[in-house]
């Protein structure tokens, strides 16, 4: 019996000590390396809150949000991506957020004035030739949509993604005049048309003869989002209203910073008061819970560095977020002092040591499931009620929970029952309220 | 002894509640609360930090008003100071260029240069603006990894702005009011389910005693609301019927113990006297963390923190004297 715990215990101390190596190290062995979970690459992505940037949510500049249709506030979308390229703010999101608003989140920005009047303008889409003369524009006089398209781009029928661009009679003339121009200057390699946004040359595809017709394609080499996307850009020449910020926070880099180093220090310290009081009032079990209570932490932070999942999974870590976890930390105890308490009962009634601990988890249980579900159900209602950093609050809160009931149930039961097997039976050590020989 | 039989003081313990509840009730309906842009909208700029040879006095809360009121002459402004050495400013909605107006002249007060500010500025830096971003844009402005230099005064990445527009704040107010009803019901719904619907109720009432102190406390002290104070709220809601929970479950389990016989008041004291040490560890080791999160964290998680540490020491109160009292005093009364 004992050497079937001492394996176990070794085992299970082993796993703990390797997670939090894992999490809170930076491991190198030969050229295999395992980041740490504050590594901003491959550890926990944090929030701009953390390392300071703008959240900007724009919506249409309109009288009636009613009159915008889903395909515009699309297109949009697409705009402000181009634009954020062409920014160089390529670590830069961008989602959808609401029926109409477009959610930008820009790391590492320190004026976000800038950025938002220069995303938020109407676009202005202008069809130039090769020396960045305009020949016609991108409004609804020379424009009537762009698709994107799947299918036989060549004579051979070679499938592909292409964009199909519309135009208005007075398109047609233009289109014209300005593929014969082209078609003119083959020989100097002017046979383009630069499609422009705001100035900028966003695609130019080459005229390989003259077209007069109302409608035309774009063939080249797109897959279906970069189809998309150019449709998109053209559309915008035709979107009849600019983009206001409804909702813009920044946060400056150095305060982000200061925020992240405060609240590590805060968990640091609260942690450390957390293990001292258990291990106070407990005793051995107390001393468990603590150990628990470092798997718990690992656990977490692993599976928001996204370790368990694929690398599009990681949880972005908020300010809020952090705060959650630390909430969630101070509850996590929680269940362990429910159980130690019913053990504590069990053993001043008299019963032996092993027994205590078992019916103490036993009548323990239902209480701490039940409150748990409770908890979890607000984090369920935060998340899909909530927005921007209450839902980061939510998850956070809610990994929290769940992985606390896995280690402050199942773990500390192993490792008590671990501590009976070895022969520590002396009830006083298990935290009864008198020294009693076993 | 009050402590060994609390369903008998029930009265003293509901009337410490009644007290506060209706204090609560008063301050929100006389001083209202302070709402931050989250609800009311506007435009708010922190500098955590002001340059050494700044200090929070009446002279600089009146050079930054003028700041403000330079950049758009009918803003309403508050100015007030944040931590040792921070100031925060809070104004109506502001458009981009009156905020890139105000910005420029935190700047330059705070970096010592002489300002003139008036609104036909605007338009130039709005023009200044928009060829920089170009410019930018053409020369391919991307930095990356360089080190942010050690500035002895102001720099524009330490100012931090919120803005808020109207119709987002309408709309968080609507979504707040849906979230904490639907916690509430899907509450009562599973409590009823797992233990009985009285006790579903006291637990209700339970946590609606906690999120009225919370406000109350929040509007007793004209503390500012922000979201952050909704997901205060919401980890309340969570975390009371959690600590009610525990205590319903020890009378759950007197219910098959002492069978039908035994009063409620009988069966609750017990629940309550078994749960005191629980429930003061628990609200301790929680109060640890969130508290050392309070005193070392900087103000935006303050504001989280503050607003759960009452919810907790409410919660700690209420799971123990209101919501199981109450459930004795409803079932030995129904009898």
């Amino acid at each position: 019996m004992k050497a079937k715990n001492i394996i176990s215990f070794a085992l299970v101390m082993v796993l703990i000590v390797t997670m939090a190596v894992v999490v809170f190290g930076d491991v190198s062995i030969g050229s295999f390396r395992v980041p740490g979970v504050l590594d901003p690459e491959f550890g926990v992505k944090q929030g701009l809150d953390l390392v300071g940037g703008s959240v900007i949510v724009f919506e249409p500049d309109v009288e009636d949000l009613s009159t915008v249709s889903e395909e515009d506030v699309a297109s949009a979308e697409n705009i402000i991506r181009v634009r954020l390229t062409s920014m160089g703010e390529t670590e830069a999101t961008v989602s959808r957020q609401g029926d109409y608003g477009i959610r930008v989140e820009i790391p590492n920005i320190d004026d976000p004035n800038e950025a938002v009047s220069y995303i938020g303008q109407t676009a202005a889409l202008q069809f130039m030739d090769i020396d960045g003369n305009v020949v016609m524009d991108g409004t609804e006089t020379y424009v009537q949509s762009a698709t994107a398209t799947y299918g036989p781009v060549d004579e051979f029928g070679k499938q592909g993604h292409y964009v199909t661009l519309s135009l208005t009679s007075e398109g047609r003339a233009a289109f014209k005049s300005a593929t014969e121009q082209a078609i003119a200057r083959t020989a100097e390699g002017g046979n383009v048309i630069i499609i422009a946004l705001d100035g900028m040359p966003y695609s130019w595809p080459t005229v390989e003869n003259v077209i007069d017709s109302d409608s035309c394609i774009i063939t080249g080499e797109f897959d279906k989002d970069s189809a998309k996307e150019l449709a998109d850009v053209i559309n915008s020449g035709r979107l009849p209203f600019s983009l206001k910020d409804t909702e813009l926070r920044a946060v400056g880099p150095t305060l982000g910073q200061e925020a992240l180093e405060t609240s590590l220090f805060a968990a640091l310290i609260g942690v450390i008061l957390v293990m001292i009081f258990m291990i106070l009032v407990y005793r051995l079990p107390g001393l468990v819970a603590d150990v628990a209570l470092v798997a718990y932490i690992s656990i977490v932070c692993l599976i928001m560095a996204g370790f368990f999942v694929e690398d599009g999974y990681r949880v972005t870590l908020t300010l809020p977020g952090i705060a959650g976890v630390i909430l969630s930390i101070g509850m996590a105890v929680d269940a362990n002092v429910v159980i130690f308490e019913r053990i504590k009962d069990e053993l001043n009634c008299g019963k032996s040591v092993g027994a205590s601990v078992d019916s103490g988890f036993k009548r323990a249980l239902t209480a701490i499931i039940d409150s748990n579900i409770t908890t979890l159900i607000t984090c369920a209602v935060l998340y899909f009620l909530g927005t921007g950093t209450i839902k980061g609050f939510a998850i956070t809160l809610g990994i929290g929970v769940a992985v606390s009931l896995v280690t402050a149930i199942f773990l500390t039961k192993l490792l008590l029952k671990i501590m009976v097997g070895f022969g520590i039976k002396n009830p006083w050590v298990y935290g009864a309220s008198k020294r009693r020989d076993a | 002894m009050m402590f060994k039989n609390p369903c008998a003081y029930r009265k003293v313990f509901l009337s410490i509640s009644a007290v506060l509840v209706v204090v609560s009730i008063l301050s929100m309906a006389i001083f209202g609360f302070n709402l931050g842009i989250d609800f009311t909208s506007g435009t708010t700029f922190e500098i955590e930090h002001m340059p050494e040879g700044f200090a929070y006095d009446g002279a600089l809360e009146a050079d930054v008003m003028a700041i403000v009121t330079g950049a758009k002459a009918d803003a309403s402004v508050q100015v007030q100071a944040i931590g040792a050495d921070g100031v925060f400013i809070k104004a109506s909605e502001l458009t981009n260029e009156e905020t890139e107006l105000v910005v420029d002249g935190l700047l330059a007060y705070f970096n010592g240069e002489e300002v003139s500010l008036d609104a036909t500025d605007a338009t130039a830096v709005v023009e200044e603006v928009a060829t920089d971003v170009v410019e930018e844009a053409a020369t391919d402005a991307v930095v990356e990894g360089e080190e942010v230099e050690e500035v002895k005064g102001l720099v524009k990445a330490a100012i931090s702005i919120d803005k808020v527009s109207a119709t987002t704040s309408a709309r968080l107010i609507g979504d707040t009011f849906l979230a904490v009803l639907i916690a509430i019901v899907l509450m009562l719904v599973y409590i009823s389910i797992r233990f009985d619907f009285k006790s579903g109720v006291c637990a209700v009432i339970a946590l609606a005693h906690d999120v009225i102190l919370m406000f109350g406390f929040y509007s007793l002290f004209q503390l500012t609301m922000n979201t952050s104070f909704v997901a205060a709220v919401l980890t309340i809601i969570g975390y009371s019927i959690n600590a009610t929970i525990i205590v319903f479950d020890r009378v759950r389990e007197n219910n098959r113990m002492l069978g039908k016989k035994a009063t409620g008041a009988v069966k609750a004291n017990n629940a309550i006297t078994t749960s005191y040490t629980r429930t003061l560890y628990s609200s301790l080791t929680t109060l640890f963390t969130i508290g050392a999160l309070f005193v070392l964290g900087v103000s935006s998680i303050q504001e989280f923190a503050l607003p759960i540490i009452v919810g907790i020491v409410c919660g700690a109160y209420s799971s123990l004297f209101v919501a199981p009292t109450i459930w004795a005093w409803w079932k030995d009364s129904s009898k």
